[in-house]
């Protein structure tokens, strides 16, 4: 895609403007005026979804505290499997009216070949925003029936459930059953929560990583409160003491740490673990990236980054956020962003061949 | 439950609920018209007005908007041969040639009287399903999506009409085509050729648009005339109530249709993108009297508008109970329950039931209000048919670049629409169908994916216990026995694409199934190493494919011989001479080109240039307008763009070389 894709005439000539005033202003000493103008929040899935009503609640709430608050408009740049819209990003103008809002799947993303791996250093990164936490649901009728979730250790095999082979919940729980001496089978093709617990109803798997906005939603009350289902563990980021992050809506179900240790009695360790804790670390926290193109000025990231703080702090984006997301969005700021990023591009090759012999036995 | 159904009507009548469901029926009546945009792009545009209204009137709105587009989609389909959505691809074979033949208000009056019944009958059925919705949805597994999709691919014989062979080649090309990108049950993506805007394959809008809207267009400034071919302006009997009069004498047409549309509607990932198909083909198999459809039959328009209506009803039953959003318009109705605090499953069909009722009621009122607007509108716009063509070439020109765009911004969607627009013509003047085409590229991903999942989930003998399945085998064989009765008794006497066969076309055609040979081949070469259940389906596909292409060389090497023998006869006319040929066709590649080059042109001049470079041009040196008319002419499409394009879509444009 071209460079600099933008808007109107007007738009245009402030871009040339912009352009011409940037070659003869040294680079990153001075905030954009934004004052009248149009800031799109490109995101790289399809319009509507998760992603996209994500990105409006984000602009809506920004919108009001960047600097000389121009209109934001959400615009989806979807195709390439999310990388058109990363592209577009990347080769955007730094002029300050293209901004990006990305699924970015890093964690997972490093497994492909070389020419769609994507320098995510380059980008003005922002800040980072995560979802809720993940819980392994399944069904109580396994293995001649579960008394309760302890038993779910003792199982002989189980059939999980997933978008992709890429899913990086996926990934974790089988990590996380091998740990426990689980064999397992994958069961791919089923996007999103709803059609995971229609297969997980019709017998087509028997467990899958849900949200904890279903969780609250629809299984709480529903299945698990009828004892057709259960949850057995969730799984988090990790926070600062090293311990994974337990969502305060998942009370009463162990972490995904805590489980193995409790049924194996002895605390993880080894390659698999490796796998559960790394996507734990880079992935759990941030779905999304938020990213100035590469070549923004310095101050005018400053501005974004503040503005972007006090956004995410308002209270009217919470209470939105929080039913588009589930529980309270998780925020990683620029600089720990910043770090997850370099963690990722620099993950140890062990881990590495560790995902890709779960891929491999995923895709049979 | 009939309380909360009369309380569900109470939330849609209150002001100002009713008013923005107006406000949506009239956004979406607009936005079927113009080919490319449809109903999710007006929902993704409204959504965000939504978030600060009462949840009654934001659902409203956006239901209403997208109740009536599969409505309005019919106005373009009818008088220009494009569909305006996906929902209205089937309704292009009949109800255009019924507007070339004078008749666009009769295909009019049949088309919004069928929409009408086929949107209240679905809004309907869709309540009295909802007690054993779930159970429905919960019944058809994977292995029954498999089956389901085997049975909408057998109507590649219905939608193929007399030239089978060639359907089911194009219908092989539509499938290998799909499995571009990344594959359900495999981390790798396949027929990428190392291109990232390949991983998610080619894109469905720029496909369908480029499939029917480039060759429709290419025709149409090559005549240089208007769409109706007829010299008066209305054919004798044309007219909206004549329409509605031959929707009531196909009312059981209209009732079976209608009831699929439901049901299809139901099951995520089919609806709307092929319901109009499955219905035209119902249509033509139950019909006794086939000659007519592909040259202006009503029921072909009959058919697919009333099931394409209908699917919206059905849609909504995953989408509510189980979050299960079977297309972009329901993830977006999705996305504004969420906002309102609404979370799908047990609770819409419990505690919020009379909100799920009001949308039922939405959906009932809209469609009334919809499609009576649109027949107090038709005449008017049935009066397009007899403007000069090249008026309304370059607008559509805009219209389908720009409707593609919208939904993947980049030179790589114009490519893709041109190089399919070109092949869409080939396959025309080749005498090959095109439905079957479409129906192969969006029945591939649902194809592969259920036998995926069905692979990984089941044991073949869970498979074939399981009592749906046994029940839509026994239908599948039924179909089956049919359309090989159809096939081997020559019953489609009809033909879809109307291409005179001649020595030229028929060496066309054969050309391009060697072509197409050599593609399935390679296809299936760069498959062979593949995981399992990546390669499953192409080199399944590709080997059909090779099949097929051995059948269409040897039917046109027969063809080619009748030729030759009726020359030696000494009939020389017989068959055509290629300089005809190449004079029947020489016009449309002279538009073709001109269209080339302002995509080329796009990275360098920029969206604006390139677009009103070419309308003015056009207008201009093709159309032979005074030159204030060009000025007024290119303005306009100039304002469209920047009002519509770039203010209220922000569709990110090309920039010149210079900026």
């Amino acid at each position: 895609m071209k460079p600099g894709m933008t808007k109107t005439p007007g738009a245009l000539a402030a871009s040339a403007l912009t352009a011409m005033l940037a070659l003869t202003a040294p680079a990153g000493a001075q905030v954009l005026d934004l004052d009248g103008k149009t800031v799109t929040l490109v995101h790289n899935a399809s319009p509507g979804g998760a992603t996209g009503l994500s990105a409006q609640v984000l602009a809506d709430a920004w919108a009001q505290t960047m600097a000389g608050n121009p209109t934001m408009v959400v615009q989806s740049v979807a195709g390439g499997a999310l990388t058109k819209g990363i592209d577009h990003v990347m080769e955007a103008r730094p002029d300050g009216l293209t901004l990006g809002y990305l699924a970015w799947q890093g964690t997972t993303r490093i497994l492909d070949p070389e020419i769609l791996q994507i320098p995510f250093e380059e980008f003005g990164t922002i800040a980072g925003i995560g979802g809720s936490n993940f819980l392994v649901h399944a069904r109580t009728d396994l293995g001649g029936g579960l008394e309760g979730r302890d038993e779910f250790a003792s199982l002989e095999s189980v059939k999980v459930g997933g978008y992709s082979p890429k899913m990086t919940q996926g990934m974790q729980t089988l990590a996380a059953l091998d740990l426990l001496g689980v064999d397992w089978s994958y069961v791919s093709g089923m996007f999103g929560d709803g059609p995971l617990y229609a297969a997980l109803q019709r017998g087509e798997i028997e467990a899958y990583p849900a949200t904890t906005a279903q969780y609250m939603n629809e299984l709480e009350a529903g299945p698990i409160a009828d004892g057709t289902s259960m949850a057995v563990w969730q799984m988090g980021p990790i926070l600062e003491d090293g311990t994974m992050k337990k969502d305060p809506a998942l009370e009463g179900i162990p972490t995904v740490g805590e489980y193995i240790e409790a049924a194996t009695g002895a605390a993880p360790e080894g390659p698999m673990w490796d796998v559960v804790m790394y996507h734990a670390e880079a992935s759990a926290p941030v779905n999304w990236i938020v990213v100035a193109p590469p070549g923004t000025p310095e101050e005018h990231l400053a501005m974004l980054r503040e503005s972007f703080d006090a956004a995410v702090a308002d209270a009217a984006y919470l209470e939105q956020a929080t039913k588009v997301y589930g529980s309270p969005p998780n925020i990683v700021n620029a600089e720990e962003m910043s770090g997850i990023i370099a963690d990722v591009q620099n993950t140890p090759e062990e881990i590495k061949d560790a995902m890709r012999g779960l891929i491999d036995r995923m895709e049979r | 439950m009939f309380d909360s159904f009369l309380a569900g009507l109470g939330l849609v009548l209150t002001f100002p609920t009713f008013f923005y469901l107006l406000a949506g029926i009239a956004v979406g009546l607009w936005l079927g018209v113009v080919p490319g945009l449809g109903g999710v792009t007006g929902m993704v545009v409204l959504l965000p007005l939504t978030f600060g209204m009462d949840p009654a009137a934001g659902l409203a709105m956006l239901l209403g908007l997208f109740a009536v587009v599969s409505t309005s989609d019919t106005i373009t389909s009818v008088m220009l041969g494009i569909p305006g959505t996906i929902a209205s691809q089937a309704t292009v074979i009949d109800g255009n040639a019924m507007a070339k033949r004078g008749l666009a208000q009769t295909a009019f009056g049949a088309a919004f009287a069928s929409s009408a019944f086929g949107g209240v009958l679905g809004g309907l059925a869709m309540a009295a399903s909802l007690p054993f919705a779930l159970w429905i949805i919960l019944a058809f597994g994977s292995p029954e999506f498999f089956l389901l999709s085997l049975l909408g691919l057998l109507m590649v014989g219905a939608v193929s009409g007399n030239a089978i062979s060639k359907g089911l080649g194009a219908a092989a090309l539509g499938l290998m085509l799909s499995q571009m990108g990344y594959p359900v049950a495999s981390s790798m993506p396949r027929y990428f050729f190392d291109q990232r805007v390949l991983l998610d394959g080619l894109p469905l809008v720029p496909v369908i648009l480029g499939l029917f809207g480039l060759p429709e267009m290419m025709d149409l400034a090559a005549r240089r005339s208007a769409i109706a071919h007829i010299s008066d302006t209305r054919a004798e009997d044309d007219g909206i109530l004549n329409g509605i009069r031959q929707a009531i004498r196909n009312r059981w047409l209209v009732v079976r249709c209608s009831l699929m549309g439901v049901y299809v509607g139901m099951l995520p990932a089919i609806g709307s993108s092929v319901v109009d198909w499955l219905a035209y083909g119902h249509a033509t198999q139950g019909a006794k009297d086939r000659s007519q459809f592909g040259k202006g039959d009503v029921r072909g328009v009959i058919a697919p508008e009333a099931a394409n209506n209908a699917v919206l009803g059905g849609s909504l039953i995953p989408t509510l109970a189980f979050g299960i959003p079977g297309s972009g318009a329901m993830a977006v109705l999705l996305g504004a329950l969420t906002i309102h605090g609404f979370s799908p499953g047990r609770n819409m069909l419990g505690e919020n039931l009379d909100t799920t009722f009001s949308m039922v009621w939405t959906i009932i009122i809209a469609n009334i209000i919809g499609a009576a607007a649109l027949m107090i509108w038709g005449r008017q716009v049935a009066r397009a048919a007899f403007v000069d063509g090249n008026f309304i070439v370059p607008a559509v020109i805009l219209f389908i670049f720009m409707g593609s765009w919208v939904w993947e911004p980049g030179m790589f969607t114009w490519i893709t629409l041109l190089g399919v627009g070109l092949l869409g013509y080939v396959l025309k003047a080749a005498g090959w169908p095109r439905p079957p085409f479409i129906l192969g590229f969006v029945l591939g991903p649902v194809l592969e994916s259920a036998l995926s999942i069905t692979w990984q989930s089941y044991t073949p003998m869970e498979v074939i216990s399981r009592p749906t399945v046994i029940g839509l085998v026994l239908v599948l064989g039924v179909v089956f026995a049919f359309a090989l009765r159809s096939t081997r008794r020559g019953l489609a006497e009809h033909s879809i694409e109307n291409t005179v066969e001649t020595k030229a076309s028929l060496l066309l055609s054969s050309g391009l199934a060697v072509l197409l040979a050599m593609v399935f081949a390679g296809a299936v070469w760069m498959a062979l190493d593949w995981k399992l259940l990546a390669k499953l389906s192409p080199i399944s596909f590709g080997v059909a494919g090779l099949v097929i292409m051995g059948f269409v060389l040897l039917q046109d090497r027969v063809r080619l011989g009748r030729i030759a023998a009726a020359r030696a006869a000494g009939d020389q006319s017989a068959g055509g001479t290629l300089a005809g040929f190449v004079a029947d066709h020489g016009r449309q590649m002279t538009l073709l080109a001109a269209v080339t080059l302002m995509v080329a042109l796009t990275p360098w001049i920029g969206t604006y240039a390139a677009i009103l470079g070419f309308a003015g041009l056009y207008a201009a040196l093709w159309g032979r307008f005074r030159w204030w008319i060009v000025a007024l002419y290119t303005a306009a499409i100039g304002l469209v763009l920047y009002g519509l394009y770039d203010r209220v879509l922000h569709t990110p444009f090309e920039l010149p070389f210079f900026m």
